[in-house]
């Protein structure tokens, strides 16, 4: 367990709600659902499902042409969360300065991008495939463009943990800030859809990748496939104007023995994958409060960051509590635990 | 910029890779000068590659899922690790253990045989995808032994060995964990042969690092793991200490996705911080472990950088043995650097022959003596990231 004292200075969020807090708060007013259907590859059952999927567009606020030309749809989506957090802290976008740290989770990486490689592999018989298709492959490759928009020289990493992506590649921001080799770091997830996860997602679960997400519905798999990036602008004083409240405590544990205390809110990341939904039921029972939000952002690996930055924009605008545990369970027996307390002033 | 100091005791280390199916193999190998190349064909030409040995693989290498190849390499390295530790049974459950292990082809999703049913509409079966859940590096070695403490799997190309080890000493240090297993695995994958020959840094040759007639890289496996462990941990069951950590520093080059930044920026600044977090100066480094690719950018840049940095400091890359193990080779040359300050010299910069004039940096061209108290590994990856390590032997 550490217990970091990290100040949200930035929330950016990019998902199928849309792209920002208005977006997001409209969702949480409405109730939020898939925004898309995605259509099976078209060799199979002629069948959709819906999806939340993000328009990364606007992207060209924050990159020039040239930049963006050069960008898959996975670092797109990073740029967007990444710049959108800066500009909510108040800083500028590129950052251009070296003591500021970038830490990336992501589940499935650039995934879209990997098979495209595989493509230009195939299509010629591996005579001549693509160097740039490749180049944008690597699972860093969204963190190695972001620092490139930002221009943005101090550390940076991408952490590969599935489920448990966030909870650790938070762990490493803490231990920057901590250490003192950077003044911020920007964290955030990042996760995109692709062709060959529409299909996993038809073949594990047939109809019931349709959903719609029942997180509290315990026997069911509800899951629908999501992408997106949420990123958290972190210092460790309050250096914006925007600061949002505290990370107090980062927990990597066993899903099966850790509890919260029975007067905390749990924001759980449950998502509808049956197979950790027994976790969640768990932790369920002895919660004074629970909300979890994924209906709002769909099921991806990176989701605990969504929560996160979900938890601290409902509390800003009093939807919802001051001081939360946001919760992920994998399929392991892992369990995430972040702490926060929001508002201006946490005592 | 301030650092926290204080270095983190190494209780062990573990590597396999072509160069050795452990540590003292690969002792054998480096100052024996031996090269053990092997040839795959790609398109009708031969490429070398530095493959482990047949008696060297762990075991269902081979006969399991390709997926799980780097998570066995890690496993089989985190073991000899732990077991030169002294950590096993009793002392490791006892222990919170962190896991934090770099790769790149472990990360990837890119299983080519399912790809290729998935485009031709024959509706794969969805295995090989179960199979990558399960096949991430640091939790299998978690599965494998035990381990219940933070569990991270870096992605960051070239340099991820080395990062996770900066990372998970940063854990021990802030009592996140008593112990970290650390380091890089990974494997030889056709996909990843093919990126690398679509950039065209592969050398048909075995490589040259350093030469002025380099032609670019050649792929290599393994994994190289080093067992951190707090001081008070190692206090409490008389464990003994092998080395130090130091210092690490990272930085980016925010330059381009692929090829280095030329005048080495982000390189100097991670050397900066790992020299300031070690409370070092330059001159105080023995000898450098180079990243030393063997591409003609690679090169260029350490080439230029550590004439400027670290004037008469001898060094010397060790690609030529192990070849270029990706996200791995930070965390075997982590081993090997170990290894030199336990040996008191450095291997020869095998297929370095005729100087380049683009820089003043001349590799040793043999095996060489050295003062071994600091020694430093660098890696220059992928996307501009950068990372620095530096050790410290004990005293002989």
């Amino acid at each position: 367990m550490t217990e970091p004292g990290l100040t949200i200075a930035g929330i950016g969020l990019v998902g199928g709600f849309g792209l920002g807090k208005q977006a997001l708060l409209d969702a949480l007013s409405k109730g939020g659902g898939p925004n898309a259907t995605v259509s099976l590859a078209p060799w199979s059952v002629p069948r959709q499902l819906p999806a939340y999927q993000v328009d990364v567009s606007p992207v060209g606020r924050f990159a020039s042409a040239g930049a963006r030309r050069r960008m898959n749809r996975f670092a797109q989506m990073a740029v967007l969360g990444a710049s959108l957090a800066l500009e909510d802290a108040g800083w500028e976008v590129p950052l251009r300065r070296d003591d500021v740290g970038l830490v990336v989770a992501s589940g499935y990486g650039a995934s879209k991008s990997t098979f495209d490689f595989l493509d230009s592999m195939i299509d010629d018989e591996g005579r001549c495939p693509s160097p740039t298709l490749f180049s944008n492959s690597v699972h860093s490759s969204a963190a190695s463009h972001l620092s490139i928009v930002l221009q943005s020289g101090g550390p940076c990493t991408t952490v590969n943990q599935f489920e448990m992506s966030p909870v650790s590649a938070l762990l490493t921001a803490c231990q920057w800030l901590r250490e003192g080799c950077v003044k911020a770091v920007l964290f955030g997830a990042v996760d995109e859809m692709c062709p060959v996860l529409s299909y996993c997602y038809d073949r594990f679960f047939g109809a019931a990748a349709c959903g719609p997400i029942e997180p509290f519905v315990w026997d069911k798999q509800t899951a629908v496939m999501g992408e997106g990036a949420a990123f958290l602008l972190l210092t460790r004083g309050a250096e914006s104007a925007s600061a949002y409240g505290q990370i107090d405590q980062i927990l990597w544990t066993q899903s099966r023995s850790w509890d919260a205390a029975p007067d905390e809110a749990l924001v759980l990341g449950a998502d509808g994958h049956r197979c950790c939904a027994e976790a969640y039921r768990r932790l369920s029972e002895k919660a004074h409060t629970r909300v979890a939000y994924t209906p709002l952002y769909g099921s991806l690996p990176g989701g605990q960051a969504f929560d996160v930055a979900i938890a601290a924009v409902a509390a800003e605008q009093g939807l919802g509590p001051e001081r939360v545990w946001s919760v992920k369970c994998d399929a392991e027996g892992n369990c995430g635990v972040i702490a926060c307390r929001f508002g201006r002033d946490p005592d | 910029m301030t650092h926290a100091t204080g270095a983190v005791p190494i209780t062990g280390l573990g590597c396999l890779c072509a160069a050795g199916g452990g540590v003292r193999e690969l002792t054998e190998t480096l100052f024996a000068g031996q090269r053990r190349v092997a040839w795959r064909y790609v398109n009708g030409s031969r490429y070398p590659v530095f493959q482990l040995d047949c008696g060297s693989v762990p075991s269902g290498y081979h006969e399991g899922p390709e997926c799980e190849r780097c998570g066995r390499l890690a496993v089989a390295a985190t073991r000899e690790a732990l077991a030169e530790a002294g950590l096993a049974g009793q002392r490791l459950r006892e222990r919170k253990v962190g896991v934090c292990i770099g790769t790149t082809v472990g990360s990837a999703m890119n299983n080519e045989a399912f790809y290729r049913r998935f485009r031709q509409g024959r509706e794969p079966s969805v295995e090989p995808i179960r199979q990558y859940l399960r096949a991430n590096p640091a939790s299998m070695v978690a599965r494998a032994l035990g381990l219940t403490g933070p569990c991270q799997t870096i992605a960051n190309a070239c340099s991820s060995g080395s990062v996770a080890i900066g990372h998970a000493a940063a854990w021990v240090k802030a009592g996140v964990c008593d112990v970290a297993v650390a380091g890089g695995a990974d494997m030889l994958c056709n996909v990843i042969q093919a990126g690398f020959l679509s950039l065209l840094i592969t050398d048909p040759e075995t490589c040259r690092p350093f030469d002025r007639h380099r032609r670019g890289l050649n792929l290599g496996e393994g994994a190289g793991i080093v067992v951190l462990e707090s001081e008070p941990s190692v206090r409490r069951r008389g464990g003994s200490i092998q080395a130090w950590l130091c210092g690490y520093g990272n930085a980016s080059d925010a330059y381009h996705i692929s090829a280095p930044e030329p005048t080495g920026r982000g390189l100097r600044r991670a050397i900066r911080q790992a020299l300031a977090q070690a409370n070092l100066r330059a001159e105080d480094i023995d000898f450098i472990n180079a990243h030393g690719t063997g591409t003609p950018e690679n090169d260029r840049v350490e080439g230029q950088v550590f004439p400027d940095v670290f004037p008469r400091v001898p060094f010397s890359s060790t690609k030529g043995f192990t070849g270029h193990t990706l996200g791995a080779a930070g965390g075997i040359e982590a081993v090997i650097t170990l290894v030199c300050l336990r040996q008191r010299r450095i291997p020869a910069n095998v297929g370095f022959q005729e100087p380049d004039p683009e820089f003043s940096a001349r590799p040793v061209g043999e095996n060489t003596a050295i003062r071994a108290k600091y020694g430093l590994s660098d890696s220059v990856a992928f996307g501009g990231n950068n990372a620095v390590l530096i050790f410290r032997g004990m005293e002989q």
